[in-house]
């Protein structure tokens, strides 16, 4: 089980919303993300939130940067949209790339980025939404853009075309603080074959625990108990020993 | 400032381990057939599958140089990842294919248990032997490391497997040695945060010559 830090940026500055939306400034990427490297946190993931927005992702300078420094694994998201997208991501020093719209658009993008930089590369995000009872769907663009989807389905497809890891982030616990989403993870965690990374809704070291008791294999991803201090990556990390 | 040379042969993030060499001091050099660096330390990186690396080792004649350079018992081969396995004889990755063969063994599925999660990748715990000539990486022992693989590297002679960890209850092998100059690593020290670092910068200034 891994503990991830979750690091949404718009233009220069980290930012943390309410399930994707409502933005709140946070500070430097530089240094937060140097700060919980430096605290022992197992790998970083960060998110270009307003990429879709200019059609592509502007971080590849601050990843450049970054990676002078920070020796953990590193994965870049937000309008990944071509196999260059992708090249020029690993050369910017990302080990990986999260992937979630232009998967949705085309799910043959996956089989191809597998074949071109091994399964390990690439990540799938899933931003799922509930719809209706045990019914959730996958969407588009940073929560912003339905795809009538049925996540169940959806999960088959990507596990089939191929990836090495999936992120699920749930729209509706996103930055609520109020627990993961269990339910979610409980109506998908017995079709996912590959690593599984949960988002969204941590708030307190029982959310985190609660996770670990339920369910094997999974790791989290965090993003406010660590921008408003109210967890530390050592007590984190401890609940994995 | 001390050459380390990182063979490029054209696949995986070798970024990572640029960067983590020039964080530790060295001058990292990557490697082309054309030129004629001067050091004793080569690295083998590699993410990516096993035939697709033979393929562009074979075509940039990178193979013969390598097994060259392990004659000379004072220069260092580090592999890291795919890197290490394609110091064996053969992997079933995609098709069977043969690799460098310096290490008797063969490179294989971590799992076929459809209910095995795959890739395997985390921060695992690595039991580490005394070796004779790498004794100094004992101070290692049950550190953990950064993974990230679904295949595995089985030396025939255990005594070229130094070290391991576990994959849902199974040992696999996490390090592998051959003579006195050849050493892989399963796991990714370039990315296993300082503790990585330090073993790798350990490693070069063994080897130093």
């Amino acid at each position: 089980m891994r503990t991830i830090a979750r690091i949404d940026i718009k233009n220069q500055d980290v930012i943390k919303g309410i399930n994707l939306e409502g933005l709140r400034k946070i500070g430097n990427p530089e240094n937060i993300v140097k700060e919980y490297y430096l605290n022992g946190i197992d790998e970083i993931l960060i998110i270009d939130s307003v990429a879709s927005l200019y059609g592509r992702n502007n971080l590849f300078d601050l990843i450049k940067n970054i990676t002078k420094e920070i020796f953990v694994p590193i994965t870049l998201g937000g309008g990944i949209r071509s196999l260059k997208d992708i090249e020029n991501a690993l050369n910017s020093g990302a080990d990986k790339v999260a992937i979630n719209s232009k998967a949705l658009e085309d799910p043959d993008f996956l089989s191809k980025a597998v074949s071109s930089f091994g399964e390990s590369t690439i990540l799938v995000n899933i931003e799922a939404k509930k719809i209706s009872e045990e019914r959730w769907e996958p969407y588009k663009f940073c929560g912003r853009e339905k795809t009538n989807l049925n996540l169940i389905d959806w999960i088959n497809t990507i596990q089939d075309k191929g990836c090495g890891e999936i992120l699920l982030t749930s729209i509706d616990k996103e930055g609520t603080e109020t627990g993961f989403d269990i339910d979610l993870i409980t109506n998908v965690h017995e079709i996912i074959k590959k690593p599984l990374i949960v988002s969204g809704g941590c708030g307190n070291l029982n959310h985190i625990q609660e996770v670990k008791k339920r369910f094997k294999d999974v790791s989290v991803a965090v993003a406010s108990v660590l921008h408003y201090k109210i967890l530390k990556i050592s007590e984190i990390k401890k609940l994995f020993l | 400032m001390k050459n380390v040379i990182i063979v490029d042969y054209g696949m995986g993030n070798i970024k990572s381990l640029y960067n983590s060499l020039k964080f530790l001091g060295y001058n990292p050099v990557f490697y082309s057939e054309e030129k004629n660096i001067n050091s004793n330390i080569y690295i083998l990186p590699g993410v990516g599958a096993f035939n697709q690396a033979m393929k562009l080792i074979e075509e940039k004649k990178i193979s013969n140089n390598l097994k060259n350079f392990v004659k000379n018992k004072n220069n260092l081969l580090l592999g890291i990842c795919l890197g290490m396995q394609l110091f064996f004889e053969e992997s079933s990755e995609n098709l069977e294919t043969t690799g460098l063969g310096m290490i008797k063994g063969k490179v294989k599925k971590l799992s076929d248990n459809k209910n095995h999660i795959l890739p395997n990748v985390g921060w695992f715990e690595t039991s580490i032997k005394n070796d004779q000539a790498f004794g100094y990486l004992k101070k290692f022992d049950k550190q953990k490391f950064y993974y990230v693989h679904s295949y595995i590297a089985e030396p025939i002679d255990k005594k070229n497997q130094v070290a391991s960890s576990l994959y849902n209850g199974n040992n696999f092998c996490a390090m592998t040695v051959k003579n006195s100059n050849i050493i892989g690593t399963q796991f990714h020290p370039e990315k296993s945060s300082e503790i990585g670092l330090e073993f790798l910068d350990m490693l070069i200034k063994n080897s130093i010559n």
